[in-house]
């Protein structure tokens, strides 16, 4: 029969253990979101463009929102008409010397009057295998015969 | 009472031999790109006048003129190329490869991904 003492000192083994496996585990395990966004102003409006990638799928955000623009500052909503509001998803690989061109989504369009639009994808295996990626998410708002807006990095992410 | 000691260890190397290969292997963090900057916007004054083109595997594509496939800044940065006119959506991704003629690695063009010669899986 084992005694008191040797049923603590195994216990304390056991969560000893466990600790150092929830010190490993646990950082891999959280989901690691890395995000940017930002205002492209031009004239009366603001275009603001956010861009993101995670894990737990792997997957990537790119969002773009409008608002009138008025005393130094981005307002209120603005809503953009029917294919007023493009956005597109691109992945970038590093290649272990550069950061090359991995996948993108096409242009994408509003399909009814909006001040937000956002598009995502998610995967089971990343597209260009193992290693480290990062988004480009570009969000324009056509106002006044041209396109406003520009391009943004989410930040690297390893898959 | 050995044999404990000897499956816990067995057991943390098992959790700690693949963190070990990340970290000692090519997972140290690149950096951003030179072209962006601290707030992840993009300087397009300072992009690189042609980027490469990775494959599914993660190597740069080379096309059959035994060059690596190039895609020009022009292509790859905004605005779109149409002004408020109805596109329509496409399912699933797309990925630049090579084009055809005497220069296919400066003729890069976009294929669905469904359809990308270099799937060995088929898409």
């Amino acid at each position: 029969m084992r005694s008191i003492a040797q049923h603590a000192a195994a216990r304390r083994r056991v969560l000893c253990f466990l600790g150092v496996v929830a010190l490993v585990v646990a950082p891999t395990a959280l989901a690691h979101f890395v995000y940017t966004s930002g205002n492209y102003v031009s004239g009366p409006i603001c275009v603001n463009g956010g861009s993101g990638i995670a894990e737990d799928p792997p997957q990537v955000i790119a969002e773009g929102w409008t608002q009138s623009y008025g005393q130094g500052f981005c307002l209120t909503a603005k809503n953009m008409p029917a294919y007023s509001l493009a956005l597109r998803r691109q992945l970038y690989f590093w290649n272990g010397s550069a950061w090359s061109v991995c996948a993108n989504s096409g242009w994408q369009y509003n399909e009814s009057p909006t001040s937000y639009k956002s598009i995502s994808r998610q995967w089971a295996q990343m597209p260009c295998g193992s290693g480290w990626y990062n988004h480009l998410a570009e969000a324009y708002a056509y106002y006044n015969g041209q396109w406003l807006g520009g391009a943004r990095f989410a930040g690297n992410h390893y898959f | 009472m050995m044999r404990r000691v000897l499956t816990t260890l067995l057991l943390l190397l098992t959790a700690l031999v693949p963190v070990g290969i990340i970290v000692a292997g090519d997972s140290t963090d690149p950096g951003r790109p030179g072209w962006v900057g601290s707030a992840g916007a993009v300087e397009s004054d300072k992009v690189p006048a042609e980027l490469a083109v990775a494959g599914p595997d993660g190597k740069p594509v080379v096309c059959a003129n035994g060059k690596e496939l190039k895609v020009k800044k022009s292509e790859l940065l905004g605005p779109p190329p149409s002004s408020g006119r109805p596109v329509e959506p496409q399912p699933g991704d797309f990925v630049w490869r090579c084009g055809t003629g005497k220069n296919p690695h400066l003729h890069a063009r976009l294929v669905p991904e469904s359809l990308d010669p270099l799937d060995r899986d088929g898409g």
